[in-house]
């Protein structure tokens, strides 16, 4: 044992001053100079190390269980249920997804505009470089990561246990969802501007807030329009399982048709959740367009 | 007035910025401080308006120990201390005479900077000031359409719009061309001169010091080794000042 270990250590030291005369480089006219060291290797290794063991916990699990013949055969079944939602497409069922489909981008649109106003001031308070020493942006960051824990799905469910099945259920789920999010989309955001416009205005007598909207705002809104326009997306999205809890919205009628197995109503549904999400998202690339 | 006695400063480093300075700046003065960078003329500058706090001695600025400023006080304080800085910074995506109503903003209620709401009052004086340094015409423009020395312009013009008694100038004509720098510098004469705030302006370049400044102070690693007239100072104490030969580093306009 003893005999391995002075090996080793011996191994480690060869290895370091080989390394080291690698690093260290003489120009021509005889100026010696070292290069820094390098852990590009050893973290790629490590990275390497981890992915084999979860490939093997997980992917190389399913094969040894089910053999790789009955995933090959299974991939078809995808197919038929894709193949069944596009020959099987129920256009006249779109007369019944209007209306929850409605629902739907009320509670993006309440809970993504709410979520945001509660996260601009938390934002502020959570931005590092404007409050200096100060421990809050450390002790709000954790709480941010704790809300972000959970999906808003695990909000619906709670708060359905709380207050009962509905469309206000959903609208809390985003709103503390989309809170979470955006809140550090923007502290993120605010931590990488130039703070010298904030300095200038707090030289004048300003206190923080005043600094805070006269020179940070102008600097970042056109980024913050587009996290907030990404998170409506997100919530729109999100809504298509919210109805899996009985939060309301679109979710709820593609619960009902994917358990009676109506998959032709269900691609009536996802085509208009579809819809609605392209044109969320053209907005937006035109606003930030316009922004930036 | 700004009364330094026996003002150090060591930063949290261990580097002593300043050494046991003392001076007196009286109202309307036009002083320019000179040395090599790290001599500690952005340090002094910085004390005056509590920017950075000092280590011994006591500084008074306008009848008030600076050292016992706080909150309320401190800001109350800096509405009457302008600031101008080597990178201007201005408000980059937002129109001139927003950038120049933002030092309004400090004395405004808090829906009133909320909502951006400045009074009327507040906009011409804005104008007003925009006018007083040449760029009236440019204030709905983006700011970061202007060039540098618009720029510091618009900075400049911010600071008058405070009311100041006292404009602190950091480096302000550093980053720009030299021809630039002399209308800057002229601008600042012109402020003195008119409305007899006083200027304290650090700056490394000599000629531009000694042509616009009253009074010259020299500081060399932290203390003081010239302070009097511009036109009173010699060849040997710039020598000293700077430590070495004048280079051309040193000066604006080379073939002066």
């Amino acid at each position: 044992m003893k005999i391995l270990c002075s090996k080793i250590s011996n191994l480690l030291k060869s290895l370091k001053t080989k390394s080291l005369q690698k690093r260290i480089l003489t120009l021509s006219d005889g100026t010696v100079i070292t290069k820094p060291k390098s852990y590009t290797l050893l973290y790629s290794i490590i990275i390497l190390i981890i992915f084999l063991y979860f490939w093997n916990l997980i992917v190389s699990a399913f094969f040894q269980r089910f053999g790789f013949q009955f995933f090959i055969s299974r991939i078809p079944n995808f197919f038929t249920i894709l193949n069944l939602m596009i020959s099987d497409i129920n256009f006249s069922y779109f007369e019944r997804v209007i209306d929850p489909l409605l629902v739907t981008i009320q509670i993006s649109l309440l809970g993504t505009f709410i979520g945001t106003l509660l996260a601009l001031p938390i934002a502020f308070l959570a931005s590092q470089n404007l409050m200096k020493h100060s421990k809050i942006p450390i002790v709000i960051k954790f709480v941010l990561s704790i809300i972000r824990t959970f999906p808003t799905l695990v909000y619906a469910l709670i708060f359905s246990f709380i207050f009962g099945f509905g469309t206000f259920i959903g609208l809390l789920a985003t709103i503390i969802f989309t809170f979470g999010i955006i809140t550090k989309m923007m502290y993120e955001v605010i931590e990488t501007i130039d703070l010298g416009p904030f300095v200038a205005i707090e030289s004048t007598g300003a206190d923080k807030f005043t600094a805070f909207r006269t020179s940070i705002i102008p600097q970042v809104s056109g980024r913050f329009y587009s996290i907030i326009l990404y998170n409506f997306e997100i919530n729109l999205r999100a809504s298509a399982i919210l109805g899996f809890v009985g939060a309301g919205g679109i979710g709820l009628i593609l619960n009902d048709q994917m358990s009676l197995k109506e998959y032709g109503n269900v691609s009536m549904i996802v085509l208009s959740l579809l819809f609605v999400v392209i044109i969320v998202e053209n907005i937006s690339r035109y606003v930030r367009g316009k922004l930036t | 007035m700004i009364v330094f006695e026996n003002v150090s400063k060591t930063y949290n480093n261990g580097v002593k910025a300043l050494k046991d300075v003392s001076l007196k700046i009286k109202q309307g003065e036009f002083v320019a401080i000179i040395g090599l960078s790290g001599a500690g003329k952005s340090t002094l500058i910085k004390l005056v308006n509590k920017m950075i706090e000092l280590t011994d001695g006591t500084l008074i600025v306008n009848d008030k120990k600076v050292k016992d400023l706080k909150g309320k006080s401190l800001r109350t304080f800096r509405r009457e201390i302008g600031m101008v800085f080597q990178s201007f910074n201005l408000i980059n995506r937002t129109s001139v005479i927003n950038n120049v109503l933002s030092a309004r903003a400090a004395d405004m209620g808090f829906f009133r900077t909320l909502f951006g709401l400045y009074t009327k009052d507040d906009k011409l004086k804005a104008l007003e000031s925009l006018h007083k340094v040449g760029i009236l015409e440019k204030a709905f423009i983006r700011a970061d359409q202007l060039s540098g020395g618009q720029q510091q312009r618009v900075a400049l013009a911010r600071t008058l719009s405070q009311n100041p008694s006292i404009i602190l100038a950091d480096e302000p004509v550093a980053s720009l061309d030299p021809i630039t720098a002399n209308q800057i510098m002229s601008d600042f004469k012109k402020i003195n001169s008119d409305e007899n705030i006083t200027i304290l302006v650090n700056m490394h370049h000599v000629d531009l010091a000694l042509k616009y400044a009253h009074r010259v102070i020299g500081i060399n690693n932290g203390e003081i080794i010239y302070d009097g007239p511009s036109n009173e100072i010699s060849e040997d104490l710039l020598k000293k000042i700077y430590g070495r030969e004048l280079t051309d580093e040193d000066i604006m306009f080379k073939d002066k």
